[in-house]
């Protein structure tokens, strides 16, 4: 499956400034594992132990995977992902 | 694993989270301290009457103790400080800008550090105080005291009535002193405590013995001093041997090396993350006692009554025994048959070393020979009365003298046991490390405190104001004060270790939070302006943490260029230029902005009024006990 | 600096009373690149909390496309404190993910702040800057045509 993947500002420094990367893969976490061996750093910003962050937002499309099967959300070809790191505080 | 927290039970209570900004950094050890002691650490109030920053230390077995922490110690000024504002006032960046090129910070929370573990410290002397029968409810330091008693040697040595020492900022150019670098450009410290390693190491390398003989008396030199300079022939001759050679080279000639670390390499040590856990005294208390020895407060002070048996050389120890001596404490130092030689290093006051007498002038002095079983004897006999023994003897030596812990606690179960090492906090010979001599420059250097300062101040390593040996003496102080009010509670007598190494993880315990724990960090905020100018006469600091003071501070300058224009920065330094530091800090001080003028000359000190209540002037100047108790 | 049209300001400071004591939170989109807050957008706080803030992941996956859309970024991202000073909290400091945005507080509270801060958050460091809040964006729309004229 192709799948867009639209990474965010503060990423933007571990992809060589891309803005959008191309990844052929069936679900969420393997297109974050494909991300890692191209650009190594990006992983860990995501993922703890097997839990997407809790301040990182993932959405396929236009769905939030909190709401689908987390990381093990599967892909159609054509999809988009965007990864957003939540805007919050205190 | 087990860690000995020694204050589980009690607890300190006061505004830990959202001090004053000038308190935050105190606050933030005082969090990491308390709670490595298995305290627990509650959001209050400050419970001070006038202080700037208090909190209130209780036990279940007294009652609370006011721990006040104030910014000078004369009670009427409230002009704001900084950590960097108290090193430029109170001469710590003279005597670190003697060898780094210039007045300049250090680079590290030093006086914050070292008055969180002194204020804390009150308050557990002050509970100590309560059991032993003193009616003393409130404890009080200051940034300033604290930051003098860091240079209290480099005062004594400045003030000293026969030919004092005058060394400015500034005085050797750079980089004529340690650290080396190798022609592979490893930076690194070279150490020994005899000259003979020294000049074979040296020979081997083409350097004749004269030239390598005056480095040598130099190099000694350096930790009373600060200052090194190396004979340049020395410089080139090392620049043009690789990292590993040098290291061969130190194999053969008994000479020690440790390159020039960053904070992070220390991180990845295998023992590192146990003792940030841990803090920096390593605790071993022994079963129930049937009884503590019921002594008595004589005076006001809370640990008088209390006997400490100190056999300690150099500064870490010394300055250990005498803080304790400084809570009331009779103190016996054991100095070797003839005297301690540093009695005599000028420069001299009423016969003896000004520096040395500085941190050691309430002791009572007994020359033993502790190589011989007579000595050795006379010190178990001095111990078994004693409540306290102290030494900093080199790793595995005290067994061999029957002076370990396992011998004297026999003789005295009650007793302390106190080690202040140079690299481990467990004294033992088992690290590879303690084959190297844990100094004040090695520790520096192999801790990352060393990579930070120069990183701080533009120089290749760290600086040559004893930054661990004084921390140091004072956390020793402070791990054997608890040890004593643990003593106290729960009828325990024990082991407390502490070392410079386990002290540079107290320095840089907020950089190791971030390194372990990034998700419990602590907010750093970056001043504005934090700086040393240059005037008319004289320099002065200034540091404005946030916009406001900023303002005011272009208000009362009648700076008219917008705070974050470009020219901003520039149009000040040129216009602080235009009249004395003096002038300036009057205006600045009106506008309630954090600046001082940078104390250049050490022997300015006692002509400051402000500083006078932590001063005395005699055959040199004095800096007495920072904690006031009522 | 950040500087800021007057009347944003006086929106953000609107909706901070409006919902205090609950924190309010949003952010003020602008062209890429020109460091000019124009486009006010409130936020719906998820966390609706006295002591906390969240973007709703949804209403921002829409914000931030419309903004990519539009050759916008985030100016300034701010939020209302409501019982403490107009300082960075930890959390702030924390899931602070813009480099480029400032950040602004509003005090609700005028036991602590009464004026709203600005900041820059950088690698879990925080570094104050001087807000200027201005009538009109004159010599910075002048600055603005050229950039888009390049």
């Amino acid at each position: 499956m192709r799948i867009t993947v639209n990474i965010p500002t503060i990423l933007r420094p571990l992809t060589n400034d891309q803005k959008r990367i191309e990844i052929t893969a069936l679900n969420v976490l393997e297109v974050i594992d494909q991300i890692e061996q191209q650009y190594p750093g990006v992983k860990e910003k995501l993922i703890t132990e097997g839990q997407a962050h809790r301040f990182v937002n993932i959405y396929v499309n236009d769905n939030d995977i909190r709401f689908s099967d987390g990381l093990s959300t599967s892909l159609q070809d054509g999809d988009s992902i965007t990864i957003l790191p939540s805007v919050a505080g205190g | 694993m087990h860690m000995n927290r020694p204050l589980t039970g009690c607890m300190i209570t006061g505004p830990l989270q959202n001090p004053a900004s000038d308190f935050s950094v105190i606050a933030s050890s005082l969090r990491y301290q308390s709670s490595a002691l298995g305290m627990v650490c509650e959001t209050g109030e400050n419970s001070g009457s006038n202080a700037a920053f208090s909190f209130e230390f209780k036990t279940p077995h007294t009652s609370p103790v006011i721990c006040e922490v104030t910014r000078w110690d004369d009670a009427s000024r409230h002009t704001p400080v900084t950590e960097n504002i108290i090193q430029a006032a109170c001469g710590l960046m003279s005597v670190h800008g003697r060898a780094s090129g210039k007045s300049q910070a250090l680079g590290v929370n030093y006086v914050s550090t070292l008055t969180a573990a002194l204020a804390l410290q009150g308050g557990v002397a002050a509970s100590i105080g309560q059991l032993r029968g003193l009616s003393v409810s409130n404890s009080s330091v200051s940034m300033a005291a604290a930051a003098l008693l860091s240079v209290g040697q480099y005062i004594a040595g400045a003030t000293a009535f026969e030919s004092p020492e005058t060394l400015l900022p500034g005085i050797i150019p750079q980089p004529a002193c340690p650290p080396f670098v190798s022609a592979d450009g490893v930076i690194f410290e070279l150490e020994t405590l005899d000259a003979g390693p020294w000049q074979k190491f040296w020979l081997e390398i083409g350097v004749s013995s004269q030239i390598a003989g005056k480095g040598w008396t130099a190099f000694l030199l350096r930790y009373a001093k600060a200052i090194a300079p190396m004979p340049a022939e020395l410089i080139a001759a090392i620049a043009n041997l690789s990292y590993s050679r040098i290291v061969e080279l130190c194999a053969i000639t008994g000479m020690a090396t440790c390159p020039i670390r960053s904070i992070d390499a220390r991180a990845q040590d295998e023992d590192c993350k146990r003792v940030w856990l841990q803090g920096p005294w390593e605790f071993a208390f022994e079963p129930t006692l049937k009884s503590t020895p019921a002594s008595v407060a004589g005076n006001d002070l809370p640990l008088s009554g209390l006997t400490v048996i100190e056999s300690c050389r150099r500064i870490q120890g010394p300055l250990a025994g005498h803080l304790l001596a400084l809570l009331g404490a009779d103190v016996i130092r054991i100095e070797p048959p003839g005297g301690d030689p540093l009695r005599g290093m000028p420069p001299m006051a009423e016969g003896c070393s000004a520096r040395f007498d500085a941190l050691n002038r309430h002791k009572t002095i007994r020359e033993v020979d502790i190589k011989s079983s007579a000595g050795q004897a006379e010190i178990k006999e001095l111990v078994e009365h004693a409540d306290v023994f102290l030494h900093n003897w080199a790793p595995g030596k005290a067994a061999p003298l029957n002076l370990d812990h396992e011998h004297l606690a026999a003789i005295n179960p009650a007793l302390i046991y106190a080690y202040a090492g140079g690299w481990a906090t467990d004294g033992g010979a088992q690290s590879s490390r303690n084959i190297m001599p844990g100094t004040d420059f090695m520790t520096q250097a192999y801790s990352g405190v060393a990579k930070k300062i120069a990183g701080a101040s533009g120089t290749q390593g760290g600086s040559l104001f004893t930054v661990l040996d004084v921390l140091g003496g004072a956390v020793a102080a402070q791990g054997i004060t608890i040890a004593l009010l643990n003593r106290c509670m729960n009828k325990v007598g024990g082991k407390v270790t502490s070392s410079l190494m386990s002290t540079a993880t107290l320095l840089c315990s907020d950089d190791l939070q971030k390194l372990y724990k990034p998700q419990n960090t602590d907010i750093t905020n970056k001043s504005i302006i934090d700086a040393v100018y240059a005037t008319r006469q004289g320099h002065c600091a200034i540091e404005c943490c946030d916009v406001k003071t900023t303002e005011r501070l272009a208000k009362a300058l009648n700076i008219t260029i917008g705070i974050d224009e470009e020219g901003f920065h520039q149009h000040l330094s040129d216009l602080l230029l235009s009249r004395t530091a003096n002038e300036w800090i009057e205006v600045l001080e009106q506008a309630d902005v954090p600046s001082a003028v940078v104390v250049e000359d050490l022997t300015d000190l006692q002509t400051i009024p402000h500083l006078q209540p932590s001063l005395t002037t005699g055959s040199y100047t004095k800096v007495i006990s920072p904690w006031r108790f009522k | 600096m950040l500087v800021i049209h007057s009347k944003l300001v006086e929106a953000m400071i609107a909706q901070s009373h409006k919902d205090h004591p609950i924190e309010t939170c949003g952010v003020i989109a602008g062209p890429e690149g020109s460091n000019i807050p124009l486009r006010l957008i409130p936020m719906r706080n998820v966390a609706q909390s006295k002591t906390f803030f969240e973007f709703d992941p949804q209403q921002q996956l829409q914000v931030w496309r419309e903004m990519e859309a539009q050759g916008e970024e985030p100016v300034v991202i701010y939020h209302s404190h409501t019982g403490s000073q107009a300082y960075p909290s930890r959390t702030d400091v924390e899931n602070a993910s813009e480099p480029g945005a400032h950040y602004v507080i509003i005090p609700t509270d005028n036991l602590y702040d009464r004026e709203i801060r600005s900041f820059r958050i950088l690698d879990g460091m925080i570094t104050e800057e001087r807000v200027c809040t201005v009538s009109a964006y004159h010599k910075l729309q002048a600055a603005l045509e050229q950039l888009i004229e390049a």
